[in-house]
């Protein structure tokens, strides 16, 4: 929900608020993550994240002005907007025909009015929030929504065939949005219609037939309430999500229903009024009351969810702040929630409101009693001792993916359309080969991999499986000890059989679970390696770390690692000592040349020293 | 010269997170990976239909009804209180550790399928606050990082726990999300046939790759599941 510093200013609070940052620490301490917050044409957008416990009441400036006057202690004073009118006998007629998917709707029409552009305060308010500006009249609505969070709508008078509204479900069948998109609805939809045309996808987003343009003189407004689950399904169905979709989809309280209608009047009789405008009675489909709710909850139950020790006194306090009415009898309370907070059902409900405003930093750190050691995981247990033992005889762990593009089970929705299945085995083949293309710069003699992890079958079952694969056949086998055979040089081991048969484990204390200072990354350069191989005869008595220590002072910076050695023999007192030496660049592909050149300067000091290339 | 082989980092950090965890008292338990969305969600408290089932994109099964790959570790929550109370082992700790698996585009930051640990605690009421829940995330911060860590908790919205919050962990000179957790929500503990009235529980959840990445100073999630032995061999 992107929010209007200036706006919040203006419309909620007479005392100057303090600078954004601070409003944005404190509503991230008390209320909200915060995305960000942007300095922009002299206002400032913060960026917050409401959640859907939240989203009934703060997805609109009201709400957030609502928090930031509880949480800084900064009185609220909603500014309310005037307009001079009177109200005329209504023609419209209002059939709500489903009312379990729409139990509120208030249709108004006004007469004689003219469409004009937005005024600059109006136009500022929107844009500033990334909303296009389109005329007065949308802007109204747009407006109203982002100011307290109820959606509405407005419909051209004029392209109805009669003063009539229905709220009923479609046949189905395709459908004409604003702006010249078509959708396919699908039977049982909620529409607005007016006899056989339909008006509007209940909820989501206007249609075409009665939309309203600059010559638009005559309209009905919209205000009502529908379903949350049905406008959940059909606008995910339909991929429209829109700013009044998510409205309703997060449910607000119905008593915003008039309320928005009434102030949408007001906007659009300042905005769009002419001295002819003539404002009908709005007509309501249901005129119920909401009911009060009441919530219980005890200081001592606060207390001992919290770890806090509070008194009455403060958690009466705490609810004074929120401006909540409540009984107290003893360490009871009663609360009196708004009709706008449908999010508190509970006593827990209530400890939450009561825990965030105390404040979090406040809640002391209590020490959880010792707590008799508990049985040991056997699966746990011999998977790490496993894994020890295969580093031990120098196999790396590698993870992969658990998505394939071949397995049992397959997902509708996969992320990427070549690896739909979740793996049914663990096939090494193809990061074994990428590791031993990579061997000389590795460093390694053999690479020897192993993975350790959950696969799934057709039934929905999975096994934990062992795959290992080395290139060449193992000389022993290091799984001995566990009963597990290794016979190939690429195999897989249903783990769970190999576990059970396995002895039962009392403690943890022999894996030596020993702490290791975690071991910092480097980035590794994404371009390729050159290797080149230099064989030097050293006399019998030269220690070859001498010829180590020159090759390493010479090969530049674009040596990878130590030089390592892969050949030696002797002959007439002379020793042949043969090393690999691996060159890599973190930024660009290295020439045949630049490698020569580094190579002839490593010759160069070889011969400096009296020493034979081979 | 026989060469060692190397483990992979999120291996490290998860048997150090064993470590700490069942000194502290906590059983370790894996669930299945493909789990009743019922497990997941619903008795979550994360009804069908309900925005909050957004928070999660959710992978579906074809020809399989009802499971998903799980999207969470607290999919094992009920399911354990559930097995601790036919037993009558009350009050208990638990934890539980493996991969989780999202409907989201990868990046640097997210990865589809990834490790998640979820810890859960049940005793009496007044037994298990959220100052335990506090002083339980320093500790477990405090060791898994070798050495005082700046915490701090905000509220945060998880629909299985009530209050909810997010823990902040000061690090690299800016506040990292570092995990989320609460008291148990009510109406969790009676569906996993525990009076609210009489107990209570805290859970938390955490992401074993971010707590990786900070550990080792990896700036990239996806290095993890390359099978890349220039990344692996560095540890």
């Amino acid at each position: 929900m992107l929010v209007s510093y200036t706006w919040l200013q203006e419309e909620y609070f007479d005392n100057k608020l303090p600078a954004v940052d601070e409003v944005a620490e404190a509503l991230l301490a008390h209320s909200f993550e915060i995305e960000g917050v942007e300095e922009k044409d002299g206002d400032a957008v913060i960026d917050i994240d409401v959640l859907p416990n939240r989203a009934h009441d703060c997805l609109s400036h009201r709400g957030i002005a609502r928090e930031i006057s509880l949480i800084l202690g900064i009185p609220f004073s909603e500014k309310t907007v005037e307009a001079t009118f009177e109200n005329v006998e209504a023609t419209l007629r209002v059939d709500v025909q489903e009312k379990n998917l729409c139990n509120r709707y208030i249709g108004r029409v006004i007469k004689n009015i003219e469409v004009k552009d937005s005024p600059d305060w109006l136009k500022r308010r929107l844009e500033v929030l990334g909303q296009r500006s389109i005329n007065a009249l949308v802007d109204a609505t747009n407006y109203v929504l982002l100011d307290i969070g109820q959606p509405t709508h407005v419909f051209d008078l004029d392209k109805l065939d009669e003063k009539e509204i229905t709220v009923r479900t479609t046949r189905g069948g395709e459908f004409a949005t604003l702006g010249d998109d078509k959708v396919v609805l699908e039977d049982g939809d909620l529409v607005i219609a007016n006899k056989d045309n339909e008006l509007a996808i209940a909820g989501i987003k206007g249609g075409q037939y009665a939309e309203v343009t600059k010559e638009t003189k005559n309209i009905v407004l919209e205000s009502g309430h529908f379903d949350p689950v049905a406008v959940r399904k059909t606008s995910r169905r339909l991929g429209i999500l829109t700013d009044s979709s998510k409205r309703f989809e997060n449910e607000h309280t119905i008593a915003l229903t008039p309320e928005a209608m009434e102030y949408l009047t007001r906007l659009v009789v300042n905005l769009c009024g002419t001295s002819d405008t003539i404002v009908e009675y709005a007509v309501d489909s249901n005129k119920e009351e909401v009911e009060e709710k009441k919530v219980l909850v005890e200081t001592g139950h606060i207390n001992k969810l919290l770890g806090v020790t509070l008194a009455d006194a403060e958690v009466a306090d705490i609810f004074n702040r929120f401006g909540w009415d409540y009984q107290k009898m003893g360490d009871e309370f009663t609360v009196h929630t708004p009709d706008e907070r449908l999010d508190i059902d509970n006593a827990a409900d209530l400890v939450e409101e009561v825990g965030r405003i105390y404040g979090y930093k406040n809640v002391p750190s209590l020490e959880l009693p010792l707590f008799e050691k508990q049985s040991v995981n056997k699966e746990f247990y011999y998977v790490t001792k496993i894994k020890q033992v295969l580093i031990e005889s120098g196999f790396s762990e590698v993870y992969t993916q658990s998505f394939v593009s071949k397995g049992e089970l397959e997902m509708s929705n996969p992320v990427g359309k070549d690896k739909p299945y979740l793996r049914a085995s663990i096939d090494l083949s193809e990061v074994y080969d990428m590791n031993v293309r990579n061997k000389d710069l590795l460093g390694v003699d053999e690479v020897k991999i192993f993975e350790i992890g959950k696969v799934f079958v057709t039934d929905g079952s999975e096994k934990l499986l062992l795959s290992l694969k080395t290139e060449k056949k193992l000389a022993e086998n290091p799984l001995e000890v566990f009963d597990i055979h290794v016979e190939s040089d690429a195999m897989s081991i249903d783990l769970e059989e190999v576990i059970e048969k396995l002895p039962e484990i009392v403690s943890y204390d022999e894996l030596y679970l020993e702490e290791v200072e975690p071991k910092q990354y480097k980035t590794y350069s994404a371009y390729p390696f050159v290797t080149r191989d230099i064989a030097v005869w050293l006399p019998e008595s030269t220690p070859k770390e001498e010829l180590e220590a020159l090759i390493q002072g010479h090969a530049g910076e674009l040596l990878v690692r130590e030089p390592r050695l892969v050949d030696e023999y002797a002959k007439d007192g002379k020793v042949s000592y043969a090393y690999r030496i691996v060159f890599q660049s973190l930024e660009k592909t290295l020439t045949d040349k630049e490698v020569g050149e580094i190579m002839k300067n490593i010759e160069s000091a070889v011969a400096e020293k009296g020493w034979e290339v081979r | 010269m026989k060469q060692k082989g190397h483990i992979h980092p999120l291996t490290q950090t998860i048997e150090d997170v064993i470590r700490i965890f069942t000194n502290m008292g906590f059983e370790l338990d894996f669930g299945p990976e493909i789990e009743t969305q019922e497990h997941n969600f619903d008795l979550l408290n994360v009804p069908k239909d309900h925005p909050a089932r957004d928070m999660q994109d959710t992978f579906f099964l074809k020809g399989i009804e009802g499971s998903i790959p799980r999207t969470q570790t607290s999919a094992h929550q009920v399911p354990y209180m559930r097995e601790k109370k036919a037993r009558g082992e009350i009050p208990f700790r638990m934890f539980s550790i493996g991969r989780v698996f999202r409907n989201e585009a990868t990046d640097a930051t997210h990865e589809a399928s990834f490790y998640q640990m979820e810890g859960l605690a049940v005793d009496k009421k007044g037994n298990i606050t959220l100052g335990h829940l506090k002083w339980t995330l320093e500790t477990f911060l405090r060791e898994t990082f070798g050495g005082e860590v700046k915490m701090r908790l905000r509220p945060g919205y998880f629909p299985f726990v009530e209050p909810g919050v997010e823990v902040d962990v000061f690090f690299g000179g800016r506040w990292v999300e570092m995990l989320g957790a609460g008291m148990v929500h009510p109406q969790v503990l009676e569906n996993a046939g525990f009076d609210p009235k009489e107990y209570a529980g805290f859970a938390f959840g955490v992401g074993i790759d971010r707590l990786m990445m900070a550990r080792h100073g990896v700036d990239d999630v996806r290095l993890s599941y390359q099978g890349d032995l220039r990344f692996v061999n560095q540890f």
